[in-house]
């Protein structure tokens, strides 16, 4: 599996082993931006000259730089991801300032790694991803996110994966994500069984999709399968929200048992 | 009958139609004179039977094909006589007539039906609820009719009532507690952790489809599956063995663990707010045509068998 071919919009989780394993990945990803017409960037912790070294071997490395094709920026010198709305505000800045520069849209390869450090951080970490999840949909921002298997938390890892919509290896089994479908407050795929029972009110807390008009509809067309616990799961949810849960799903699985335990903060209605 | 005090369980014997409207109309349109609510969940020709005596009261009473509702006798407790009564809390008796043994009831059936009819005692006990059940004694096994007066404190037969002398629910629950093994055809797939789940389901579901059950069906056989594994990991505390095989005209799923299942109305008590545990098997129960469980100090196996011709609903 590569980074290649992801296309203006794409979110993609990648958890590694090896480093420059990763640094393959986020030169074939950022080649195929700069080709793709977009301002690409690779940030990461620590200093810029250092960054600036993971990227050796891209083409034309120094000369796109100067171009202000490809620029190189430190998480470091962003604040505190305490604050995930203000990260928001400057992932959403630098995309306009590439539109208004006349590229095509932004492109960010970043090595998050780093901030894991306190679980809060993770908190942050995980809101902060759903909320570019969602700028992501509607915006020409693409971003590959790098973990580090070695010095994130399994759990936190599982969690983050399930985060995005694509994933090299997604180990939550789901994934809870923006939807670009009109109409859905998010959408929810993969598995939901025992295997995520922990995970899923953890994902569903930090993503937090936002009910409209007292309804939160999810996207299910990628549901596989989703059992009761789940199902009660995502009814708390909704009633804490004070939402009617929508799962708009083209299997009749989640409709038979919305029926039979009668949960009745949740309705399953036919894909549109 | 407004003497009655508590729960009241009771069979009627019958062996003609004419039988059959004298002896259950009665209770049907005294109830609604009462103001009590009313309820017959039978099979269809009777239910038309009924239908036909009552005229215009019918209107007025909570009909249903038992056939249909009460397939899986697993089902019946929860879905429909609690499903009816639990909607009635204000009444001062609810009265219902339930017939979920027929003389098409398959040997595989009949245990489950009798021990549905043994466990609607301790189901209802002390509550102000009539529930008489209609025995054919022209159709039905000798031994049908003769478990009736083990399952029922109350018979009633030529018109006259009288209390049963062999009345013992719990002794037939025990009695019809059969061995269930797998088949030696069966797909087995060994369940120890909840990472494990999603294989064994998706090729239980893809087994499911071979063998013929409709997309439908194969996600209903993906959840009764999950569901009972996940119960034997979270309650039993023991791997799961999962196992799929044909029989007749049906798909048989397997879950067999090495915990004791003690409570014997698990999966048969209707869903409640704030109530978790035992949901599993209600929509086991739900899902399925026919459940069996074999309890056994040291394991337990419940089979769900899926019809390979469609559900009827």
């Amino acid at each position: 599996m590569d980074a290649r071919g992801l296309g203006p919009h794409d979110h993609v989780c990648w958890s590694y082993d090896d480093p420059a394993e990763f640094r393959s990945r986020v030169r074939e990803f950022l080649a195929e931006g700069l080709a793709l017409g977009h301002r690409v960037c690779y940030a990461g912790t620590g200093p810029v000259s250092r960054l600036a070294e993971d990227l050796d071997g891209i083409v034309d490395r120094d000369a796109a730089r100067r171009r202000g094709d490809l620029r190189v920026a430190s998480l470091d010198d962003l604040g505190s991801v305490a604050d995930p709305r203000a990260w928001l505000r400057t992932y959403a800045r630098a995309t306009e300032a590439a539109l208004a520069d006349g590229y095509r849209g932004l492109r960010i390869a970043a090595d998050v790694t780093g901030l894991r450090r306190s679980p809060g951080r993770i908190d942050s970490l995980a809101r902060f991803e759903h909320l570019a999840d969602s700028y992501m949909v509607v915006q020409p921002l693409s971003a590959l996110c790098g973990y580090d298997r070695r010095q994130v938390d399994p759990s936190a890892l599982s969690l983050l994966s399930a985060l995005h919509p694509t994933a090299n290896e997604n180990r939550a089994g789901f994934r809870l994500h923006a939807s670009a479908r009109g109409g859905c407050c998010a959408t929810l795929g993969g598995e939901l069984d025992l295997a995520s029972v922990d995970l899923f009110p953890d994902a569903l807390r930090h993503a937090d999709p936002v009910p409209v008009r007292g309804r939160l509809v999810l996207d299910a067309a990628t549901l596989d399968f989703i059992d009761h616990r789940n199902l009660i799961t995502l009814a708390k949810h909704g009633r804490r929200r004070a939402a009617a849960v929508v799962l708009r799903a083209p299997r009749p699985g989640p409709a038979s048992v919305v029926e039979v335990l009668k949960l009745e903060d949740i309705r399953v209605e036919a894909r549109r | 009958m407004t003497a009655d005090a508590g729960f009241v369980h009771e069979a009627l014997f019958y062996s003609a139609p004419a039988e059959y409207v004298a002896g259950l109309v009665p209770f049907l349109t005294e109830g609604l004179a009462a103001g009590d609510p009313v309820a017959a969940a039978v099979p269809g020709p009777n239910l038309a039977l009924l239908r036909d005596a009552l005229g215009a009261d019918a209107n007025r009473a909570h009909l249903l094909d038992m056939s249909v509702a009460g397939r899986n006798p697993g089902r019946i407790i929860a879905q429909v006589l609690r499903g009816f009564a639990d909607r009635h809390p204000g009444a001062a008796r609810v009265r219902i007539i339930g017939e979920p043994i027929w003389a098409g009831r398959s040997a595989t059936e009949y245990p489950a039906c009798a021990q549905h009819e043994a466990l609607i005692n301790p189901a209802f006990e002390g509550r102000d609820v009539t529930i008489v059940c209609p025995y054919d004694t022209g159709a039905l096994d000798p031994v049908a009719i003769a478990d009736a007066l083990v399952t029922h404190p109350l018979v009633t037969e030529g018109g006259v009532r009288r209390e049963s002398e062999t009345y013992a629910w719990d002794e037939l629950v025990t009695r019809y507690n059969d061995k269930l093994e797998p088949s030696g055809e069966a797909v087995t797939y060994l369940v120890r952790h909840p990472d494990q789940l999603s294989g064994a389901r998706r090729a239980l579901g893809a087994y499911g489809l071979e063998y013929g059950l409709s997309e439908r069906r194969a996600e209903d056989l993906k959840l009764i599956a999950t569901e009972l594994a996940t119960n034997s990991l979270m309650h039993a505390g023991t791997p799961c063995e999962l196992s799929l095989w044909r029989e007749d005209g049906e798909l048989v799923c397997s879950a067999r663990d090495g915990g004791h299942l003690s409570d014997p109305l698990a999966g048969r008590r209707p869903p409640g707010r704030g109530q978790l545990s035992g949901r599993g098997l209600l929509l086991v129960n739900d899902l399925a045509d026919l459940v069996r469980t074999y309890r056994a100090p040291d394991g337990t196996t419940i089979q769900a068998r899926l019809r390979l011709d469609e559900k009827v609903l």
